[in-house]
C-alpha cells in the first residue's frame, strides 16, 4: 500500500441545513472531527423558516432546534459561519480546503446576545429570514433560536461600515464591548479526508416571469412567504393578513408548478418534488388558522410520492375541505383596485371559470443558487440537468469526484424526511472511506 | 395553388423564345391568365403537366407538393402496414415534433384562451387530437378558424408547444373551397388583380390624386400624392380596405409625411398592404404577395420599406422577407410604423400638441406587434407604442394584463372577415372588460383589425363609452403643422 495517500480523520460538511447537520452529527458521533461550514450567520437552513412540516404537521422548529443545539455543543463539530469554500486541492482521503470566513463585526466570544444593539440600531432593511415579508436591523441575529446565538452586522446596510465615522450606536450601547468594526474575517486552511456538500436550494423567484403578477400585486405571495405569515415568529405573529391592506384572508388560492415543469417561463423542466405536499400542508394549516377559510389548489397533477403522503392529501380533501382544481392557471389579474385577485381558468369539463381571491400563493419550485454552482466548480463535480449534483442511483451520495459527496436538495429537490435520510447516507459513505483513520482526529473529553 | 411567372422566365426555363410562350398562352396550350405587373398566373398542376410533357423537373414546388416517387414509396409503405385512424406517425399533423408529444395536458393554454369551451374549442384538446393523428376531424372542424391565432396560449405553454403553428397548419390543410368566408377569395383576387378587393389601377390612381388635392386644400398646401416616384426614400403599401371604404383615413399618414418633409411614394401596382395568405395557411400566396413588395422596392429604387401597418401584414411581410427574400434585405431597409413615428418625434421632424388629448388614453397591444413579433423576430413594440402615446396624450393609463400577456381584441387571425361573428364578439368581452376596468376614454390601436373590432363592434356590443383611434391617426390629430 505504498501509493495510498495518508488519510485524514476529519470531514468537512458544506451547508448547515437539516441535511448537513444530520451528516455532521452522524460523523461526529462515529469518531470523526467535523467542520460544518455555513454561508450565513447561523445554521438551520430553510427548515428554520418553515412553520410546520408534512406529513405530520409537526412544528418545524421543535424538530430542528434540538439538532442545532447538539451541533453547537458537540465536541467534535466546529461550526464555521459566514464561511465559504474557495479552493479544494488534494485527493480522496487527504484534501486541503481553503475556507473564507467573512467578518461578523461582532466578537463571538464576548457577545452575550442581550439584543440591546438591535433595539437601538437605526437602520431597518428587508429580512431574508422572513422571505422579505418583514424587517430586520443592520445588526441582528438571524432568528431567535439561532445557533450560534451571536449577533452579526450586515455590511451592506450598516451606516457605520458604509461611511466611516457615522452612527456607531451599537458600539456605544454594547455592555459586553463585542462590536468590532475593524473585523476583517479569516482565511482557514483545513485538512480533511472527505467533503460532504449539502448547500441546499433557493426558492424560485417568480418576479421576472411576469404572468403571475408577483412583485406587482402585493397579495400575490410565494409559498415561503406564506410560511412566514403562518409562523408565530413571522411578521404578523401567525395571523393570516394580506399584505396590501392587512385585511384577514377569507379565500386563498395556490398555483402549483411555478418555476417547475416549465420550459417556457424559467427553463426548469424538472419537478420540484415537494410543492404538492407543502401546498396541501399550507392549505390545511391556513384553514386551521382561519376557521371558514376557503382554500383551492390549482394543479397539473398532484405528486404525493412518499410515506403517508397520499393519505395526507386524501385527508385534506375529505376532512379538511381543501378544494383541488385540475388546471394550471395562465396568470393572475387584478380585480378592480381593492387588492382582490382574479383567476381565469378552465375546469375539468372544459368550461371557462372565473374566481376572485383575497390572496394568491405561488407554489415556487426549488432551484440551485449561483453560489452553489460556484461551489460545484470549486469542487470540480458535475451537475446534471437543472444544475443539481450529478449522482448515481446505486451510490446516491457519490459525486463525480472521489471523496466528495453530495446530499439533500443539492442533489435534487426533496422533502425533509428524504434529506435526513440522505444526510445519514452521505455520512455512512464517508465513514466507509475513512474507516482506517476513524478516531485519529476526534477529541475526547477527559474527566478527572 | 397558383404559380406566378414572367414570360421571359418561362421562356428561359423551357429554352424557347418569349413569343413561343405567348403563343402557347394564346392557344391555350399553356393555361395561364394575365395577372398584375406583367406577370402571368397558372395553376401549379398545369405547370407540372407542362413540365412533364417536356420532360423537365419543375424548378419550384409549393410546400404541399409531393413528388411522384415519394407518393409511390408512401403508398408502398401503406400497403405493408395496416392503415389505422389513430397513430400519428403517418399523418401530416405529426411532422413537427415541437408540439403534441411534449404536452403535459396541464390546461394552461385553455385557461388563457378567451374562447376555450365555445363549441368544444379547446387548445389542449386540439393538441391532443393532433398527437393522436385525428387530422380528419381537426381539418373538418371550424376550431382553427375561430381561433384568432393570438398566441396567448402558446405564450404560457410550459412545454413550448407551437400551438399557433399547429392552428395555421390545420388551416392550410383544409380544401381551399371550404375555407370559411372571403379569406381565400381575397387571396385569389389579390393574386389575380393585385389587391384583395380588385380595385382597378386607374380608379386607384384617380382616387389617390383626388385625395391629394383635397389634402392640399384642407391643410397641406402644395401636397401632391407621390405615385410611382422613383428614388423616393420610403415605399408605403396601402391596406385595400381604405381606398375601398374609408379613403379619408389615408390622409393621416400623408399629413404626417408632409409635416416631416418625408420623401415617400405609393406604387400604382401591387400596392396591397394586406396579406391574407397568413390567415388561410397559404404560404405560396403569402410569398407571392411579399415578392411583389420586393419588386416594387426594386422597381422604384426606394431605400426603406415601411412594413404594412396592419398587424398580420407586418408579421407576414417580415416573416416572408426573412424566409424567402433574405437577399432583398441586403438591398433595402425595413422599418415599422413605430420606428418611423418615433424617429420623426425624436428628431423633432414633427411637432405634437399633447393638450389635444387630455382624456385617459390606453394603448392596446396588438398580438402581431407584441408577443408574436417577439417570438418570431426577437423584437416587440410594447414600449414604442407607449412612447408615441406619451408624446400625444397627457393621461396615459394601462389595461391589465398588458404587453406580452395582453388579451387579443378578438378579431385576430382574420376573424374580422370570418363568418363567426358570435364567437368574435364573445372573445372580445375580455378586451371590453379590460377597457372598462382601465377607465380609458380613448383607446389607441396600431393595427387595422384591432381598431375595426374595437370601433365597429365592441363599442356597440359592450356599450363602451370610448373613442378609438389608430396610432398614426392620434399622431396626425396631434400634429402642429408649420405656418
Amino acid at each position: 500500500m505504498l501509493n495510498e495517500p495518508i488519510k485524514v480523520g476529519s470531514v468537512m460538511i458544506v451547508g448547515g441545513g437539516i441535511t448537513g447537520m444530520q451528516a455532521a452529527l452522524d460523523l461526529a458521533d462515529a469518531g470523526y472531527f467535523v467542520y460544518l461550514v455555513e454561508k450565513s450567520g447561523a445554521i438551520g437552513g430553510a427548515m428554520a423558516q418553515l412553520d410546520k412540516t408534512f406529513p405530520t404537521n409537526d412544528c418545524s422548529m421543535c424538530i430542528l432546534a434540538p439538532k442545532m443545539v447538539e451541533c453547537g455543543r458537540h465536541l467534535n463539530i466546529k461550526i464555521l459561519t459566514l464561511s465559504e469554500v474557495t479552493r479544494i486541492i488534494g485527493t480522496a482521503g487527504n484534501f486541503r480546503v481553503t475556507v473564507q470566513e467573512k467578518p461578523r463585526y461582532v466578537d463571538v466570544d464576548r457577545c452575550i446576545a442581550c439584543g440591546i444593539c438591535t433595539e437601538k440600531c437605526p437602520k431597518s432593511v428587508e429580512n431574508e429570514y422572513d422571505a422579505s415579508t418583514g424587517k430586520r436591523k443592520a445588526i441582528f441575529v438571524k432568528y431567535a433560536q439561532a445557533v450560534p446565538l451571536k449577533y452579526q452586522i450586515d455590511p451592506e446596510s450598516c451606516l457605520r461600515l458604509k461611511k466611516p465615522g457615522a452612527c456607531g450606536i451599537c458600539e456605544d450601547v454594547c455592555v459586553a464591548q463585542a462590536i468590532r468594526f475593524d473585523d476583517e474575517g479569516k482565511v482557514h486552511e483545513l485538512s480533511v479526508g472527505a467533503l460532504v456538500l449539502a448547500p441546499g436550494f433557493e426558492a424560485f423567484d417568480p418576479t421576472g416571469a411576469g404572468v403571475w403578477g408577483y412583485g406587482k400585486f402585493p397579495n400575490v405571495i410565494t409559498s415561503l412567504q406564506l410560511e412566514r405569515f403562518l409562523s408565530a415568529t413571522g411578521p404578523t405573529d401567525g395571523r393570516l393578513l394580506r399584505p396590501s391592506d392587512g385585511k384577514p384572508v377569507r379565500k386563498i388560492a395556490f398555483l402549483q408548478c411555478v418555476g417547475s415543469r416549465d420550459e417556457n417561463r424559467c427553463g426548469n423542466g424538472y419537478c420540484s418534488s415537494v410543492c404538492c405536499m407543502y401546498a396541501i400542508k399550507e392549505a390545511v394549516v391556513s384553514k386551521q388558522h382561519v376557521p371558514g377559510l376557503s382554500a383551492a389548489i390549482y394543479y397539473m397533477d398532484m405528486r404525493t410520492h412518499g410515506k403517508d403522503f397520499d393519505a395526507y392529501m386524501e385527508k385534506a380533501k375529505s376532512e379538511d375541505g381543501v378544494r383541488f382544481v385540475r388546471c394550471r392557471v395562465h396568470g393572475v389579474e387584478p380585480y378592480s383596485r381593492n387588492g382582490d385577485l382574479r383567476l381565469h381558468y378552465i375546469n375539468e369539463e372544459g368550461r371557462q371559470m372565473e374566481e376572485l381571491f383575497d390572496m394568491v400563493v405561488l407554489s415556487v419550485g426549488l432551484t440551485t443558487p449561483d453560489h452553489v454552482k460556484d461551489l460545484a466548480e470549486v469542487a470540480g463535480i458535475q451537475l446534471s440537468v437543472g444544475n443539481f449534483a450529478s449522482t448515481s442511483d446505486f451510490a446516491p451520495a457519490n459525486t463525480s469526484k472521489e471523496g466528495i459527496f453530495a446530499c439533500g436538495a443539492f442533489s435534487g429537490p426533496k422533502s425533509i424526511p428524504q434529506c435526513v435520510v440522505e444526510g445519514s447516507a452521505a455520512a455512512a459513505a464517508v465513514s466507509a472511506k475513512l474507516a482506517s483513520v476513524r478516531g485519529d482526529m476526534n477529541k475526547v473529553r477527559n474527566f478527572p | 395553388m397558383m404559380y406566378e411567372f414572367k414570360v421571359s422566365e418561362m421562356a428561359e426555363e423551357f429554352g424557347v423564345h418569349r413569343n413561343t410562350i405567348r403563343n402557347w398562352i394564346n392557344a391555350g396550350t399553356l393555361a395561364a391568365k394575365e395577372g398584375p405587373g406583367r406577370k402571368y398566373l397558372m395553376k401549379f398542376e398545369d405547370y407540372q403537366e407542362l413540365c412533364e410533357k417536356f420532360g423537365r423537373k419543375p424548378h419550384i414546388r409549393p410546400n404541399s407538393h409531393v413528388d411522384l416517387e415519394t407518393v409511390k414509396s408512401l403508398e408502398q409503405k401503406n400497403s405493408e402496414l395496416p392503415v389505422i385512424e389513430l397513430g400519428g406517425a403517418l399523418q401530416k399533423m405529426y411532422d413537427d415534433p415541437k408540439w403534441a408529444d411534449a404536452c403535459l395536458t396541464c390546461g394552461t393554454c385553455a385557461s388563457a384562451c378567451p374562447i376555450a369551451g365555445v363549441d368544444g374549442l379547446d387548445p389542449r384538446k386540439i393538441v391532443r387530437m393532433a398527437f393522436l393523428g385525428m387530422q380528419r376531424d381537426l381539418i373538418a372542424s371550424d376550431w382553427p378558424w375561430k381561433c384568432t391565432m393570438c398566441a396567448k396560449c402558446e405564450n404560457v405553454c410550459p412545454a413550448n408547444i407551437e400551438i399557433m403553428l399547429l392552428m395555421r397548419k390545420l388551416r392550410s390543410l383544409r380544401p381551399r373551397d371550404l375555407v370559411p368566408g372571403p379569406i381565400h377569395k381575397g387571396v385569389i383576387t389579390c393574386l389575380e388583380r393585385g389587391n384583395n378587393l380588385g380595385i382597378p389601377k386607374e380608379d386607384f390612381i384617380a382616387l389617390l390624386e383626388g385625395l391629394g388635392h383635397e389634402l392640399a386644400e384642407e391643410s397641406c398646401p402644395g401636397f401632391v400624392t407621390p405615385i410611382d416616384l422613383h428614388g423616393a426614400r420610403i415605399l408605403v403599401q396601402v391596406n385595400s380596405k381604405e381606398p375601398f371604404a374609408e379613403p379619408d383615413d389615408l390622409k393621416w399618414w400623408w399629413k404626417i409625411f408632409y409635416a416631416a418633409q418625408e420623401s415617400w411614394t405609393i406604387s400604382s401596382e401591387n400596392w396591397e398592404g394586406v396579406n391574407w395568405g397568413l390567415f388561410s395557411g397559404d404560404d405560396e400566396s403569402m410569398k407571392t404577395v411579399v415578392g411583389r413588395i420586393v419588386d416594387n422596392m426594386r422597381r422604384l429604387n426606394c431605400e426603406v420599406l415601411l412594413l404594412p401597418e396592419s398587424g398580420h401584414s407586418y408579421y407576414a411581410t417580415r416573416y416572408g422577407l426573412n424566409r424567402w427574400y433574405p437577399d432583398a434585405l441586403k438591398e433595402f431597409k425595413i422599418c415599422t410604423l413605430f420606428d418611423l413615428l418615433l424617429k420623426y418625434i425624436n428628431e423633432g421632424r414633427i411637432q405634437l400638441d399633447k393638450r389635444r388629448h387630455p382624456q385617459k388614453t390606453a394603448y392596446h397591444d396588438p398580438c402581431n406587434y407584441g408577443r408574436k413579433s417577439l417570438k418570431a423576430f426577437g423584437k416587440d413594440y410594447f414600449e414604442g407604442g407607449r412612447e408615441i402615446l406619451r408624446a400625444c396624450c397627457t393621461d396615459v393609463v394601462e389595461m391589465e394584463p398588458n404587453r406580452q400577456t395582453n388579451y387579443c381584441c378578438g378579431a385576430g387571425g382574420g376573424a374580422w372577415a370570418m363568418p363567426f361573428a358570435a364567437e368574435r364578439i364573445y372573445f372580445g368581452r375580455m378586451k371590453a372588460r379590460q377597457i372598462n376596468e382601465s377607465e380609458a376614454e380613448l383607446v389607441i390601436a396600431s393595427c387595422h383589425g384591432c381598431r375595426d373590432q374595437l370601433k365597429k363592434s365592441l363599442i356597440q356590443e359592450y356599450n363602451l363609452d370610448i373613442e378609438v383611434k389608430y396610432l398614426w391617426e392620434l399622431v396626425a390629430d396631434s400634429l402642429v403643422l408649420p405656418g
